[in-house]
């Protein structure tokens, strides 16, 4: 039947799909051979002024400022993308466990909890901005209230704990979707395993251990490159709670805030031009790109044993 | 029967604790916008405003105004073209396999992992150089484009469930390849579009980046607007929380109304594949 319907319909169906293909490939397929292209040029502005071969490598690489900004990122990215995931995983699973026993208010939680993550990254920025406001902010003022005054700081003021509250913000935002892929995972194991395991005498810690976590391996995973993603490419919460400048002293700056600044910044405001740009840009395509890549490797070899 | 209720009533603790942690932010958000600024401090922070101050709501709808229309337009006419473009992408890869199809398509859906910001630089360029750059319509085209790959996936999911033997009832009935299409395949593509629809209205009218790198000022769109209001040093918050009330409605009215869809969607997208 299948071969029959392919002879049959072939013609149209390329004059079908050509003009989304023709777009495809020349709108995001070219961009990126030339993002990659104008890293090997100079130039201030957008106007591309001579090859440089990799000079703007070498230069991010190797020279001040820009290794410093390079690698300030790279390991700023790598501990929010950590907490993201720890976060996000170990809760998201834990609250996923939780709204799946069959208790009251459980359709509510899942409901609230995914509200967030609708939202824009901008606004759910401005709002934990209010909320850790280091004269008024209500954050300071609970943690006083149950005794924990000791600890009270300007958190989005110091180095040491601006990324991890930015962390926990995105954690908080997409924590909702976490949720969401961890309780269709265990919805889908069916009650009849879990039956069998009860009336065997399993508690619910073997339940936990034998079947469920088992069951949602895959879905790790799929949260966690989603997460990846997600994180090697943030903008919005450093411009919305650290402004371009990645405050304090560029404690939040992530490869999405470089890029920003780089680009389409003032020398000034740490600017440095379109061809650096395109190399900071050039640098997160191939860092999401790899993961992909591996989380695709691991992904198709789980599921070839599987089979 | 007692360690039953026990366990029942640690569950509701945490039940508790977490629905305060993602309502008392968000309560915040809503005490703030309402009250006058000089009764923002640190006493009465968490206090619901004695007198409700409706006042933010106004000038914040006044300041952002150009930037919700901007928005609209935006993210009704880019929805609306990306909508179709996936329906009949999602029907060829879905209904009428091609020699190959599988690879085009596996190629398409990895324009969903592509960071914005590699395209970024070269569409600048591209708009530029055919006058788009700084409109609205530029901004329009940029998020079809970038919108194919998504859509696609979500329309051939979608097709995938249509049986392959109504499509046999229809040839037998002399249907050609487009009329199988529009008499069969797009009356039946309704729920489709809504999920489509919602996916990508939310995501188009949320985006911040093309926003603000790719409109001038009177092309701005609302996550843009905000930015500018709520930016730098605030002085008075209640301004900047009214205009991320405003910035957050039409999304939370979709999610509330029409929450099961978007819910589909992102399922759709990402796990089943």
């Amino acid at each position: 039947m299948s071969i029959y319907r392919k002879q049959r319909w072939k013609p149209f169906m390329v004059l079908f799909i050509l003009p989304a293909a023709a777009i495809y490939l020349i709108f995001l397929l070219l961009p990126i051979v030339d993002s990659l292209r104008l890293s090997f040029y100079s130039g201030s502005g957008f106007i591309p002024k001579e090859f440089v071969g990799l000079d703007n490598y070498v230069k991010l690489f190797t020279q001040f400022p820009f290794k410093q900004r390079l690698w300030n990122a790279f390991r700023n990215n790598i501990e929010f993308f950590l907490i993201v995931t720890v976060v996000q995983n170990v809760f998201g699973f834990f609250i996923a466990f939780l709204v799946t026993r069959k208790i009251l208010g459980n359709h509510f939680f899942r409901k609230i909890s995914f509200l967030p993550t609708t939202l824009s990254v901008l606004v759910v920025g401005f709002l934990f901005k209010l909320i850790l406001n280091p004269s008024w902010g209500i954050f300071n003022k609970m943690l006083f209230a149950i005794g924990l005054s000791g600890i009270i700081q300007p958190w989005l003021g110091i180095p040491a704990t601006a990324l991890p509250a930015l962390a926990v913000v995105v954690s908080w935002q997409f924590m909702g979707e976490s949720v969401l892929f961890y309780t269709a995972g265990i919805d889908a194991i069916s009650d009849e395993i879990l039956e069998a395991a009860r009336i065997d005498g399993a508690n619910p810690f073997q339940e936990l251990r034998h079947i469920i976590v088992p069951a949602i391996m895959p879905i790790i995973g799929i949260v966690t490159i989603l997460i990846f993603i997600g994180d090697f490419t943030q903008f919005d919460i450093v411009y919305a709670m650290a402004t371009t400048q990645a405050n304090p002293a560029f404690a939040t700056d992530l490869f999405g805030s470089l890029f920003y600044r780089a680009t389409f910044s003032t020398p000034v405001r740490g600017g440095w031009g379109m061809g650096m740009g395109a190399a900071v840009s050039s640098i997160m395509f191939i860092l999401v790109f790899s993961a992909v890549m591996i989380w695709l490797y691991f992904f198709k070899m789980k599921g070839e044993t599987d089979e | 029967m007692k360690t039953q209720n026990v366990k029942r009533i640690i569950f509701y603790i945490f039940l508790v604790l977490l629905i305060g942690i993602y309502l008392v932010p968000m309560y915040m958000a809503l005490i703030t916008s309402l009250k006058e600024p000089s009764k923002i401090n640190l006493l009465t922070s968490w206090s619901f405003p004695a007198k409700l101050n409706f006042g933010s709501y106004s000038r914040a709808f006044k300041l952002l105004k150009t930037d919700v229309s901007n928005s609209l337009i935006l993210a009704i006419s880019a929805t609306v073209l990306s909508s179709f473009i996936g329906s009949i992408n999602g029907y060829v890869f879905s209904k009428n396999k091609f020699r190959g199809s599988e690879i085009v398509f596996t190629l398409l859906l990895f324009g969903m992992f592509i960071p914005y910001q590699i395209i970024l630089i070269p569409l600048f360029q591209v708009l530029k150089s055919i006058g788009l750059y700084g409109s609205l319509g530029g901004l329009v085209v940029a998020h079809v484009i970038y919108g194919i790959p998504i859509v696609t996936l979500l329309f051939r999911n979608f097709y995938d469930q249509i049986p392959g033997s109504i499509m046999e009832s229809g040839r037998l009935d002399g249907a050609g390849y487009f009329g199988l299409y529009t008499r069969l395949i797009l009356p039946l593509s309704i729920p489709g579009f809504v999920v489509v629809g919602i996916w990508q209205f939310t995501q188009i009218w949320n985006e911040f980046l093309w926003g603000i790198t790719l409109t001038k000022p009177s092309a701005n769109p609302i996550t843009v607007g905000l930015s500018q209001l709520a930016g730098g040093q605030a002085v008075s918050w209640n301004i900047p929380m009214a205009g991320a009330f405003l910035a957050a409605l039409p999304v939370l009215l979709i999610y509330i109304f029409l929450g099961k869809y978007f819910i589909k969607g992102l399922l759709s997208g990402s796990v089943k594949e």
